[in-house]
């Protein structure tokens, strides 16, 4: 009989997928660390620029860019928190109150938006909210004299919570799911009531979920340029707009590489913190981890 | 510590009625066993008891006071959960004292009540420890531990036993009635286990489909069970056809080829009845002796602590069993005598 060959597992099978990230993740980061240095766009048939540091000092002068980036955050805040405060109770109907053979159903509703572009997405908002739209008019119909939000930062907001919603909604069912009726059940009979159920026993438990809910929401939020472009009107621009336009229409690949990393780092760095937060109210709820 | 009563449970799910009329006390300080085999809605009473599902029609009364409609956070029952239910994102003591926290004792009282109730169940020093690092046992003895720390008036124990392995589950059996003892705490136990039941109990509710069949101490559940459910599920005795026959003031269930002394309790003679005869109620003998039945042996089955003698008695099939050395010299195929030792034999009507 032929003997069967066994293959055992090993560390070099990871190496397509780590070339692959490598390829794709580390060498564009390295690749934008390096253009930050480099003056104007070598790839705009300009002669080599040479090396300069004109683009980080002229992003610290900026007013412009951290005005933008605060704004950016902020908006980021805002959409992140409407999004949790939206998707706790959503999840936790589809995990929990939902019967086993309608969850299904549930989640294709969640995730239909992806199946849509997502400019037609924001289009079909901006037709739903514009002066003499669906809702408009309908406000009016019943005497409420609603004026459009179109292109505010009210508008911007809209269209980016109703764009990420699903992937909060999505993190956090899947941890609500995991935690047992029985622990719930359990923390009743013990005493607590519904609300400190929740901060005791459910937050700390869909805290892995409720994390990277924040990271797939906030991280995108901050660095979008599409909404605000579409929808946020005049003074809607955001950090991600000033990247754009330095790529796109003043050709100048250093500077936006410049701004790129700085909004990279800051975005690390906040993510760091509320994922240390957490995992300290975490702690100091439920003792260890 | 306080008294139970269950008073007239109804419960439906999805138009299948799961409990029917479901009526029950426990007197303060006692351990009732609820028995029945799946599905016959024991555990759905634990959780009305403590307010988890709501029962259609009926109600619970905790020392007198109708508890019904309050929520279970106000109920003041400690239960401990099948799967015990410890919360994984805290150790050991936060877990025990997640009750006391939440009814806003100072810490370092939880602390001193966190400690006592470990070394109740004989876990002192674990307050550190992580839920996961624990063993089966252990984690039972947590949970324990964490229903008895706000000294609740009822505990409920939906079958907190049945994911342990048999050693353990022995261990633990007299450990938490030893200490449901020592507390004096009324206690609801939820079981399918006979010999659980039997060995923990101070009363036994056998229940089945939805109705109870038969209430009483183990002893009697046992000797005199009630219907020939409880005669089947409580130790699975021999139901043995025949008639009802009087002969000198004694009563007698006859069939083709055996004659079993039976207790009266009902029912006239020429009656057709279904006496339960336990395994272990059967005696050898010779023949002619008085009371003897013919038996014939087909098989026999060693279970450690007694042979199980497969065989007819008559027509009817019959198992006995039989003590360790009783068995000696018995043949497989062997057509012997055997008479009932037991006086109390029950029986019941066709």
């Amino acid at each position: 009989m032929k003997k069967k060959k066994k293959i055992q597992p090993n560390s070099l099978w990871a190496l397509p997928s780590a070339g692959l990230l490598l390829l794709l993740t580390i060498a564009p980061l390295a690749m934008l660390l390096l253009f930050s240095f480099m003056n104007r766009n070598m790839f705009a048939g300009q002669p080599w620029p040479g090396w300069t540091m004109g683009n980080i000092t002229r992003m610290m002068a900026s007013g412009t860019f951290w005005d933008l980036l605060l704004r950016s955050l902020r908006t980021g805040l805002i959409v992140t928190v409407i999004c949790i405060a939206a998707a706790y109770p959503a999840a936790w109907a589809m995990a929990k109150v939902v019967p086993e053979k309608r969850r299904g159903m549930c989640m294709i509703l969640v995730i239909l938006p992806f199946f849509t572009s997502q400019l037609l997405l924001i289009y079909a908002m901006m037709n739903l909210i514009q002066t003499g739209g669906l809702l408009m008019t309908a406000l009016n119909a019943i005497g409420i004299p609603a004026k459009s939000f179109l292109y505010t930062n009210a508008a911007t907001v809209l269209v980016l919570v109703y764009e990420y919603l699903p992937y909060m909604i999505l993190c956090l069912y899947s941890s609500i799911e995991g935690i047992g009726d029985n622990l719930i059940h359990a923390s009743l009979i013990l005493g607590a009531n519904k609300v400190r159920t929740f901060t005791h026993i459910v937050f700390p438990m869909s805290a892995p979920g409720l994390l990277s809910g924040i990271l797939l929401v906030f991280v995108p939020v901050v660095g979008s340029f599409v909404e605000p472009g579409l929808v946020g009107g005049s003074n809607g621009m955001m950090v991600g707009s000033l990247i754009n336009s330095q790529y796109k229409d003043n050709l100048n690949m250093g500077y936006g590489a410049v701004l790129s990393c700085v909004l990279l780092i800051v975005l690390c760095v906040i993510m760091a913190i509320i994922s240390f937060a957490t995992k300290k109210a975490q702690q100091s709820i439920g003792g260890d981890v | 510590m306080a008294e139970l009563i269950v008073k007239d449970l109804d419960k439906s799910f999805d138009q299948h009625q799961v409990l029917k009329g479901i009526s029950f006390s426990v007197k303060s300080g006692d351990f009732l066993s609820l028995l029945g085999p799946s599905g016959c809605g024991k555990t759905t009473i634990l959780r009305i008891i403590c307010g988890l599902e709501t029962a259609d029609a009926g109600e619970v009364l905790v020392d007198g006071k109708d508890v019904t409609k309050v929520r279970p956070e106000k109920r003041d029952i400690g239960l401990v959960f099948q799967n015990y239910a410890l919360f994984p994102s805290m150790n050991v003591a936060k877990n025990v004292g997640y009750g006391l926290k939440m009814h806003k004792v100072p810490k370092e009282e939880i602390d001193r009540r966190v400690s006592e109730a470990l070394e109740l169940v004989k876990l002192g020093g674990y307050e550190n420890r992580r839920v996961k690092q624990l063993s089966g046992g252990e984690q039972q003895r947590v949970a324990l531990a964490r229903a008895l720390v706000t000294k609740p008036r009822i505990l409920l124990l939906d079958e907190p036993l049945s994911a342990l392995d048999r050693k353990v589950r022995a261990e633990m059996q007299y450990e938490i009635r030893n200490i449901q003892r020592q507390v004096g705490i009324t206690t609801v136990f939820v079981t399918h286990d006979q010999e659980e039941a039997l060995t923990m109990s101070d009363q036994i509710i056998l229940l089945n489909q939805g109705h109870i069949e038969q209430q009483g101490d183990p002893y009697t559940i046992y000797s005199q069970p009630a219907t020939e459910f409880a005669s089947d599920f409580l130790g699975k005795a021999n139901l043995l056809t025949g008639t009802l026959t009087e002969a000198d003031g004694k009563w007698f269930v006859a069939g083709e080829k055996f004659r079993i002394p039976v207790n009266h309790c009902g029912g006239k003679e020429g009656d057709t009845v279904k006496a339960a005869v336990r395994g272990e109620y059967f005696e050898f003998c010779a023949q002619g002796d008085e009371g003897a039945n013919p038996f014939h042996l087909e098989k026999k089955i060693f279970t450690g602590l007694s042979w199980k003698l497969i065989g007819a008695l008559g027509e009817q099939p019959v198992d006995i069993s039989a003590l360790g050395m009783l068995a000696d010299g018995l043949d497989e195929g062997a057509d012997l005598f055997v008479r009932i030792r037991a006086d109390n034999v029950v029986y019941y009507n066709n």
